[in-house]
Protein backbone atom coordinates (compact mmCIF):
# COMPACT_ATOMS: atom_id res chain seq x y z
CA UNK A 1 0.00 0.00 0.00
CA UNK A 2 0.69 3.28 -0.97
CA UNK A 3 0.65 4.71 2.31
CA UNK A 4 2.76 2.80 4.17
CA UNK A 5 5.72 4.01 1.97
CA UNK A 6 4.39 7.16 2.23
CA UNK A 7 4.56 7.16 6.17
CA UNK A 8 8.31 5.50 6.20
CA UNK A 9 9.58 8.06 4.13
CA UNK A 10 8.23 11.17 6.71
CA UNK A 11 9.86 8.97 9.27
CA UNK A 12 13.31 8.59 8.07
CA UNK A 13 13.31 12.48 7.03
CA UNK A 14 11.71 13.70 10.61
CA UNK A 15 14.59 11.02 11.99
CA UNK A 16 17.52 13.55 9.62
CA UNK A 17 16.17 16.28 11.15
CA UNK A 18 16.20 15.34 14.72
CA UNK A 19 19.57 14.42 13.73
CA UNK A 20 20.37 17.98 12.25
CA UNK A 21 18.67 19.65 15.11
CA UNK A 22 20.47 17.58 17.98
CA UNK A 23 23.93 18.55 15.98
CA UNK A 24 22.75 22.35 15.75
CA UNK A 25 22.32 22.13 19.25
CA UNK A 26 25.80 20.82 20.69
CA UNK A 27 27.14 23.54 18.34
CA UNK A 28 25.24 26.43 20.03
CA UNK A 29 26.19 24.82 23.84
CA UNK A 30 29.68 24.76 23.41
CA UNK A 31 29.87 28.51 21.76
CA UNK A 32 27.54 29.58 24.37
CA UNK A 33 29.97 28.17 26.66
CA UNK A 34 32.59 30.75 25.11
CA UNK A 35 30.28 33.67 25.03
CA UNK A 36 29.34 33.49 28.72
CA UNK A 37 32.77 33.31 29.69
CA UNK A 38 33.85 35.94 27.65
CA UNK A 39 30.71 37.88 29.08
CA UNK A 40 31.83 36.78 32.94
CA UNK A 41 35.78 37.47 31.79
CA UNK A 42 34.78 41.12 30.78
CA UNK A 43 32.92 42.19 33.58
CA UNK A 44 35.42 43.31 35.98
CA UNK A 45 37.02 45.37 33.56
CA UNK A 46 33.82 46.75 32.48
CA UNK A 47 32.23 47.60 36.03
CA UNK A 48 35.78 48.78 36.80
CA UNK A 49 35.94 51.36 34.06
CA UNK A 50 32.30 52.10 34.37
CA UNK A 51 32.68 53.56 37.71
CA UNK A 52 36.02 55.43 36.45
CA UNK A 53 33.54 56.97 34.26
CA UNK A 54 31.06 57.71 36.43
CA UNK A 55 32.51 59.50 39.52
CA UNK A 56 34.53 61.57 36.87
CA UNK A 57 31.72 62.58 35.20
CA UNK A 58 30.01 64.05 38.16
CA UNK A 59 32.42 66.02 39.28
CA UNK A 60 34.61 67.39 36.20
CA UNK A 61 33.41 70.20 34.70
CA UNK A 62 31.52 69.82 31.14
CA UNK A 63 33.79 72.27 29.59
CA UNK A 64 36.88 69.57 29.42
CA UNK A 65 35.76 67.39 26.57
CA UNK A 66 32.72 67.68 24.25
CA UNK A 67 31.58 64.52 24.58
CA UNK A 68 30.32 65.28 27.87
CA UNK A 69 27.86 67.80 26.83
CA UNK A 70 24.13 67.01 26.70
CA UNK A 71 24.04 66.89 23.18
CA UNK A 72 22.06 69.33 20.46
CA UNK A 73 18.68 69.07 22.03
CA UNK A 74 17.06 69.52 18.06
CA UNK A 75 19.07 66.04 17.43
CA UNK A 76 17.41 62.80 16.58
CA UNK A 77 17.70 59.38 18.48
CA UNK A 78 19.66 56.85 17.36
CA UNK A 79 19.29 53.09 18.38
CA UNK A 80 22.24 50.58 18.24
CA UNK A 81 20.63 47.43 16.88
CA UNK A 82 22.21 44.73 18.37
CA UNK A 83 20.85 41.18 16.79
CA UNK A 84 22.13 37.99 15.19
CA UNK A 85 23.23 37.21 11.57
CA UNK A 86 21.44 33.76 11.75
CA UNK A 87 18.07 32.68 13.05
CA UNK A 88 16.65 29.62 14.63
CA UNK A 89 16.94 30.93 18.22
CA UNK A 90 13.16 30.73 18.63
CA UNK A 91 11.55 34.39 19.90
CA UNK A 92 14.80 35.96 20.38
CA UNK A 93 14.92 38.07 17.89
CA UNK A 94 11.59 38.80 17.87
CA UNK A 95 11.18 39.82 21.61
CA UNK A 96 13.86 42.58 20.88
CA UNK A 97 11.97 43.67 17.93
CA UNK A 98 9.12 44.03 19.74
CA UNK A 99 10.79 46.36 22.52
CA UNK A 100 12.13 48.36 20.08
CA UNK A 101 8.77 49.46 18.42
CA UNK A 102 6.61 49.37 22.04
CA UNK A 103 8.85 50.70 24.32
CA UNK A 104 11.40 52.79 22.39
CA UNK A 105 8.63 54.20 19.52
CA UNK A 106 11.12 53.83 17.00
CA UNK A 107 9.68 55.01 14.17
CA UNK A 108 10.52 57.70 11.42
CA UNK A 109 12.61 60.03 13.71
CA UNK A 110 14.88 57.39 14.84
CA UNK A 111 17.95 56.41 12.95
CA UNK A 112 18.90 52.58 13.30
CA UNK A 113 22.09 51.19 13.58
CA UNK A 114 22.33 47.27 12.91
CA UNK A 115 25.04 44.55 14.18
CA UNK A 116 23.19 41.58 12.81
CA UNK A 117 21.48 40.71 9.86
CA UNK A 118 17.91 40.07 11.48
CA UNK A 119 18.43 43.44 12.27
CA UNK A 120 18.47 44.75 9.08
CA UNK A 121 16.08 43.05 7.62
CA UNK A 122 13.64 43.72 10.25
CA UNK A 123 14.59 47.60 10.20
CA UNK A 124 14.12 47.86 5.95
CA UNK A 125 10.38 45.53 6.77
CA UNK A 126 9.45 47.96 9.23
CA UNK A 127 10.24 50.82 7.25
CA UNK A 128 12.66 52.13 10.02
CA UNK A 129 15.74 55.08 8.80
CA UNK A 130 18.33 52.28 8.65
CA UNK A 131 21.50 54.64 8.36
CA UNK A 132 24.01 51.89 8.74
CA UNK A 133 24.59 48.20 9.14
CA UNK A 134 27.57 46.57 10.46
CA UNK A 135 26.91 43.17 10.32
CA UNK A 136 30.09 42.58 7.97
CA UNK A 137 31.37 39.14 7.59
CA UNK A 138 33.27 38.88 10.51
CA UNK A 139 32.29 38.62 14.15
CA UNK A 140 30.61 40.94 16.54
CA UNK A 141 33.36 42.32 18.26
CA UNK A 142 35.41 43.12 15.39
CA UNK A 143 32.69 45.72 14.46
CA UNK A 144 32.65 47.15 18.04
CA UNK A 145 35.23 50.35 17.10
CA UNK A 146 33.57 51.33 13.67
CA UNK A 147 29.92 51.50 15.53
CA UNK A 148 31.65 53.08 18.10
CA UNK A 149 33.44 55.56 16.27
CA UNK A 150 30.51 56.29 13.87
CA UNK A 151 27.86 57.22 16.67
CA UNK A 152 30.96 59.47 18.35
CA UNK A 153 31.13 61.85 15.45
CA UNK A 154 27.44 62.02 14.68
CA UNK A 155 27.09 62.82 18.44
CA UNK A 156 29.51 65.51 18.01
CA UNK A 157 28.41 67.20 15.11
CA UNK A 158 24.59 67.40 16.58
CA UNK A 159 22.90 64.74 14.46
CA UNK A 160 22.06 62.71 17.36
CA UNK A 161 20.80 64.05 20.96
CA UNK A 162 20.83 60.61 22.46
CA UNK A 163 22.61 57.27 21.66
CA UNK A 164 20.65 53.73 22.74
CA UNK A 165 21.77 50.62 22.60
CA UNK A 166 19.58 47.90 22.59
CA UNK A 167 20.24 44.34 22.57
CA UNK A 168 19.55 41.00 24.53
CA UNK A 169 20.44 40.64 28.04
CA UNK A 170 21.65 37.04 28.80
CA UNK A 171 20.05 36.57 32.12
CA UNK A 172 20.36 31.99 31.96
CA UNK A 173 20.78 30.05 29.38
CA UNK A 174 16.57 29.54 30.02
CA UNK A 175 16.37 33.29 30.00
CA UNK A 176 17.21 36.41 27.74
CA UNK A 177 15.45 39.99 28.09
CA UNK A 178 15.61 42.41 25.58
CA UNK A 179 17.02 45.49 27.50
CA UNK A 180 18.31 49.13 26.17
CA UNK A 181 20.72 51.35 27.62
CA UNK A 182 21.98 54.49 27.11
CA UNK A 183 25.25 55.22 25.34
CA UNK A 184 25.02 58.81 24.94
CA UNK A 185 24.84 61.49 26.69
CA UNK A 186 27.09 61.09 29.58
CA UNK A 187 25.53 63.76 31.64
CA UNK A 188 22.49 61.74 31.75
CA UNK A 189 23.50 58.69 33.68
CA UNK A 190 22.12 58.03 36.86
CA UNK A 191 23.97 58.83 39.93
CA UNK A 192 24.10 55.60 41.80
CA UNK A 193 25.66 55.06 45.45
CA UNK A 194 26.45 57.94 46.26
CA UNK A 195 29.28 55.78 49.23
CA UNK A 196 31.64 55.10 46.86
CA UNK A 197 31.77 58.33 45.45
CA UNK A 198 35.43 59.79 45.28
CA UNK A 199 35.78 62.99 45.04
CA UNK A 200 38.27 63.50 41.71
CA UNK A 201 39.53 66.73 42.56
CA UNK A 202 41.14 65.23 45.48
CA UNK A 203 42.81 63.16 42.64
CA UNK A 204 46.35 64.35 40.86
CA UNK A 205 45.33 64.00 36.82
CA UNK A 206 48.13 63.57 34.74
CA UNK A 207 48.42 64.41 31.68
CA UNK A 208 45.56 66.74 32.11
CA UNK A 209 41.85 66.23 32.89
CA UNK A 210 40.91 66.99 29.11
CA UNK A 211 44.13 64.98 27.58
CA UNK A 212 42.55 62.00 30.22
CA UNK A 213 39.19 62.11 28.87
CA UNK A 214 40.16 62.33 25.30
CA UNK A 215 42.02 58.77 25.99
CA UNK A 216 39.06 57.45 28.85
CA UNK A 217 35.28 58.45 27.50
CA UNK A 218 35.65 56.80 23.47
CA UNK A 219 37.39 54.09 25.55
CA UNK A 220 34.73 53.77 27.69
CA UNK A 221 32.49 53.73 24.94
CA UNK A 222 33.75 51.20 22.81
CA UNK A 223 33.95 48.93 26.07
CA UNK A 224 30.28 49.31 26.79
CA UNK A 225 29.41 48.46 23.25
CA UNK A 226 31.82 45.59 23.32
CA UNK A 227 30.12 44.30 26.31
CA UNK A 228 26.50 44.48 24.99
CA UNK A 229 27.89 42.67 21.60
CA UNK A 230 28.84 39.64 24.56
CA UNK A 231 25.85 39.58 26.13
CA UNK A 232 24.03 39.59 22.73
CA UNK A 233 25.66 36.97 21.72
CA UNK A 234 25.69 34.65 24.43
CA UNK A 235 22.05 35.35 24.23
CA UNK A 236 21.66 34.33 21.21
CA UNK A 237 23.48 30.67 21.49
CA UNK A 238 21.77 30.05 24.54
CA UNK A 239 18.52 30.97 22.74
CA UNK A 240 19.47 28.76 20.01
CA UNK A 241 20.27 25.41 21.98
CA UNK A 242 17.30 26.10 24.00
CA UNK A 243 15.27 26.10 20.42
CA UNK A 244 16.99 23.37 18.51
CA UNK A 245 16.54 21.03 21.92
CA UNK A 246 13.12 21.96 21.38
CA UNK A 247 13.53 20.40 17.78
CA UNK A 248 14.73 17.64 18.78
CA UNK A 249 12.03 16.53 21.25
CA UNK A 250 9.84 17.35 19.08
CA UNK A 251 11.03 15.50 16.01
CA UNK A 252 11.44 12.62 18.30
CA UNK A 253 7.99 12.71 19.43
CA UNK A 254 6.55 12.89 15.91
CA UNK A 255 9.04 9.99 14.88
CA UNK A 256 7.33 7.99 17.86
CA UNK A 257 3.96 8.93 16.23
CA UNK A 258 4.71 7.77 12.68
CA UNK A 259 5.82 4.30 13.75
CA UNK A 260 2.67 3.86 15.64
CA UNK A 261 1.02 4.64 12.80
CA UNK A 262 3.35 2.69 10.93
CA UNK A 263 2.72 -0.24 12.52
CA UNK A 264 -1.02 0.04 12.83
CA UNK A 265 -0.96 0.40 8.67
CA UNK A 266 1.19 -2.45 8.24
CA UNK A 267 -0.58 -4.82 10.67
CA UNK A 268 -3.73 -3.86 8.45
CA UNK A 269 -2.42 -4.26 5.38
CA UNK A 270 -1.40 -7.60 5.96
CA UNK A 271 -4.99 -8.19 7.99
CA UNK A 272 -5.81 -7.89 4.04
CA UNK A 273 -3.83 -10.26 2.79
CA UNK A 274 -4.97 -12.98 4.79
CA UNK A 275 -8.91 -11.94 4.65
CA UNK A 276 -7.68 -12.17 0.71
CA UNK A 277 -6.21 -15.43 1.00
CA UNK A 278 -9.50 -16.73 2.68
CA UNK A 279 -12.06 -15.24 0.28
CA UNK A 280 -10.00 -16.60 -2.51
CA UNK A 281 -9.74 -20.02 -0.80
CA UNK A 282 -13.10 -20.26 -0.14
CA UNK A 283 -14.15 -19.26 -4.05
CA UNK A 284 -12.37 -22.29 -5.46
CA UNK A 285 -13.69 -24.61 -2.62
CA UNK B 1 57.06 46.65 55.09
CA UNK B 2 53.87 48.19 53.88
CA UNK B 3 51.72 46.77 51.19
CA UNK B 4 49.25 47.78 49.14
CA UNK B 5 47.07 45.80 46.56
CA UNK B 6 47.75 46.15 43.03
CA UNK B 7 45.32 44.92 40.51
CA UNK B 8 45.87 44.48 36.52
CA UNK B 9 42.89 44.03 34.59
CA UNK B 10 41.98 43.54 31.04
CA UNK B 11 38.94 43.08 28.98
CA UNK B 12 39.48 39.33 28.99
CA UNK B 13 41.06 38.86 32.22
CA UNK B 14 42.47 40.05 35.90
CA UNK B 15 45.92 39.91 34.82
CA UNK B 16 46.96 39.98 38.54
CA UNK B 17 46.01 41.04 41.87
CA UNK B 18 47.92 40.62 44.66
CA UNK B 19 49.52 42.93 47.49
CA UNK B 20 53.07 43.95 46.30
CA UNK B 21 55.59 46.49 47.80
CA UNK B 22 56.25 48.84 44.53
CA UNK B 23 54.70 49.08 41.14
CA UNK B 24 56.60 51.26 38.48
CA UNK B 25 54.47 51.82 35.13
CA UNK B 26 55.10 53.78 32.02
CA UNK B 27 52.60 56.64 31.70
CA UNK B 28 52.14 59.02 28.70
CA UNK B 29 55.17 62.03 30.44
CA UNK B 30 57.45 58.87 31.20
CA UNK B 31 57.79 56.02 34.15
CA UNK B 32 55.79 56.59 37.32
CA UNK B 33 56.80 54.59 40.27
CA UNK B 34 54.12 54.05 43.24
CA UNK B 35 55.14 52.92 45.90
CA UNK B 36 52.56 52.43 49.58
CA UNK B 37 50.90 55.43 50.63
CA UNK B 38 51.19 57.41 47.02
CA UNK B 39 49.11 60.14 46.70
CA UNK B 40 45.64 59.82 44.74
CA UNK B 41 46.08 59.52 40.70
CA UNK B 42 44.80 59.67 37.54
CA UNK B 43 46.98 59.11 35.03
CA UNK B 44 46.90 57.36 31.16
CA UNK B 45 49.21 54.65 30.26
CA UNK B 46 51.21 54.13 27.04
CA UNK B 47 52.07 50.46 26.04
CA UNK B 48 55.19 49.59 27.82
CA UNK B 49 56.22 47.31 30.37
CA UNK B 50 55.00 47.30 34.01
CA UNK B 51 57.86 46.42 36.71
CA UNK B 52 56.20 45.17 40.06
CA UNK B 53 57.88 44.10 43.18
CA UNK B 54 56.47 41.51 45.54
CA UNK B 55 58.24 39.69 47.85
CA UNK B 56 61.76 41.52 46.58
CA UNK B 57 61.30 39.87 43.60
CA UNK B 58 60.45 41.60 40.56
CA UNK B 59 58.08 40.66 38.12
CA UNK B 60 57.95 41.82 34.17
CA UNK B 61 54.77 42.42 32.42
CA UNK B 62 54.45 43.95 29.00
CA UNK B 63 50.81 46.09 29.11
CA UNK B 64 48.82 47.89 26.11
CA UNK B 65 47.49 51.40 26.07
CA UNK B 66 44.88 51.91 29.41
CA UNK B 67 44.78 53.92 32.74
CA UNK B 68 45.72 53.77 36.63
CA UNK B 69 43.69 54.89 39.04
CA UNK B 70 45.74 54.75 42.56
CA UNK B 71 43.47 55.00 45.59
CA UNK B 72 44.03 54.63 49.34
CA UNK B 73 42.89 51.32 49.07
CA UNK B 74 44.33 49.72 46.17
CA UNK B 75 46.15 50.72 42.94
CA UNK B 76 44.09 49.68 40.07
CA UNK B 77 45.49 49.15 36.66
CA UNK B 78 43.48 48.73 33.46
CA UNK B 79 44.78 48.23 29.97
CA UNK B 80 44.04 47.07 26.50
CA UNK B 81 46.41 43.98 27.36
CA UNK B 82 48.78 42.69 30.05
CA UNK B 83 50.96 39.47 29.55
CA UNK B 84 53.30 38.39 31.65
CA UNK B 85 56.74 37.65 31.38
CA UNK B 86 56.71 33.90 31.33
CA UNK B 87 53.66 33.72 29.01
CA UNK B 88 55.25 34.74 26.20
CA UNK B 89 56.54 32.63 23.66
CA UNK B 90 60.49 34.36 22.04
CA UNK B 91 60.49 31.98 19.15
CA UNK B 92 57.22 33.14 18.04
CA UNK B 93 57.13 36.97 18.82
CA UNK B 94 60.91 36.98 16.82
CA UNK B 95 58.73 35.06 14.24
CA UNK B 96 56.15 37.77 14.45
CA UNK B 97 59.06 40.80 14.55
CA UNK B 98 60.42 39.38 11.27
CA UNK B 99 57.19 40.02 9.58
CA UNK B 100 56.28 43.04 10.87
CA UNK B 101 60.07 44.55 9.11
CA UNK B 102 59.00 42.46 6.40
CA UNK B 103 56.17 44.71 5.28
CA UNK B 104 58.02 47.77 6.53
CA UNK B 105 60.16 47.20 4.06
CA UNK B 106 58.50 46.84 1.29
CA UNK B 107 56.95 50.82 1.59
CA UNK B 108 59.47 51.41 -0.56
CA UNK B 109 57.70 49.50 -3.57
CA UNK B 110 54.85 50.86 -2.24
CA UNK B 111 52.76 47.10 -2.27
CA UNK B 112 51.50 47.62 1.27
CA UNK B 113 48.20 49.21 2.11
CA UNK B 114 48.53 51.63 4.99
CA UNK B 115 46.85 49.49 7.05
CA UNK B 116 49.26 46.87 7.00
CA UNK B 117 51.54 49.52 7.43
CA UNK B 118 50.01 50.41 10.82
CA UNK B 119 49.63 46.80 11.88
CA UNK B 120 53.13 45.98 11.13
CA UNK B 121 54.49 48.76 12.63
CA UNK B 122 52.69 48.15 15.89
CA UNK B 123 53.43 44.52 15.91
CA UNK B 124 56.88 45.46 15.56
CA UNK B 125 56.65 47.68 18.49
CA UNK B 126 55.24 45.03 20.37
CA UNK B 127 57.36 42.46 19.92
CA UNK B 128 60.32 44.61 20.21
CA UNK B 129 58.47 45.55 23.81
CA UNK B 130 58.06 41.69 24.75
CA UNK B 131 61.45 40.42 24.29
CA UNK B 132 62.92 43.17 26.71
CA UNK B 133 60.34 41.86 29.21
CA UNK B 134 61.76 38.44 28.13
CA UNK B 135 65.03 39.53 28.83
CA UNK B 136 65.02 40.94 31.71
CA UNK B 137 62.45 38.12 33.29
CA UNK B 138 66.20 36.17 32.52
CA UNK B 139 68.61 38.29 34.35
CA UNK B 140 66.42 37.30 37.76
CA UNK B 141 68.37 35.31 40.04
CA UNK B 142 65.33 33.29 41.66
CA UNK B 143 62.69 31.93 39.91
CA UNK B 144 58.89 33.49 40.69
CA UNK B 145 56.86 31.96 42.92
CA UNK B 146 53.80 31.63 40.23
Amino acid sequence: MANVKLIRRRMKSVHNIGQITRAMEMVAASKMKKAQDQAVMGKPYAEKISQVVRELVSTIEKKYHPLLSAGNPDGKTAIILISSNKGMCGGLNANLFRMLVRELHAGPGTDIVTIGKKGEQFAARAGLALVADFSGSGSFTEAVPAVTQFVIEKFLDGTYKTVLLAYNVFETALRQTPSRNVLLPLAMRPETDRSERVNFREFLMEPGPSEILTNLLPHYLENQVRSAVYEAEASFYSAQMIAMKNATDAAHDFEHELSLLYNKARQEKITYEIADMVTARMAVA
Amino acid sequence: MSLFLLEIITPERRAFSAEVSAVTVPASDGVIGVLPRHERLFTVLVEGEVKIIQNQEEIFLAIGGGFMEVTEARVSILVTRAVHADELNEEEIKKARAEAQAILARTKDRTSTAEELEAAQSTLRRSILELGVIRKRRRLPRPLPN
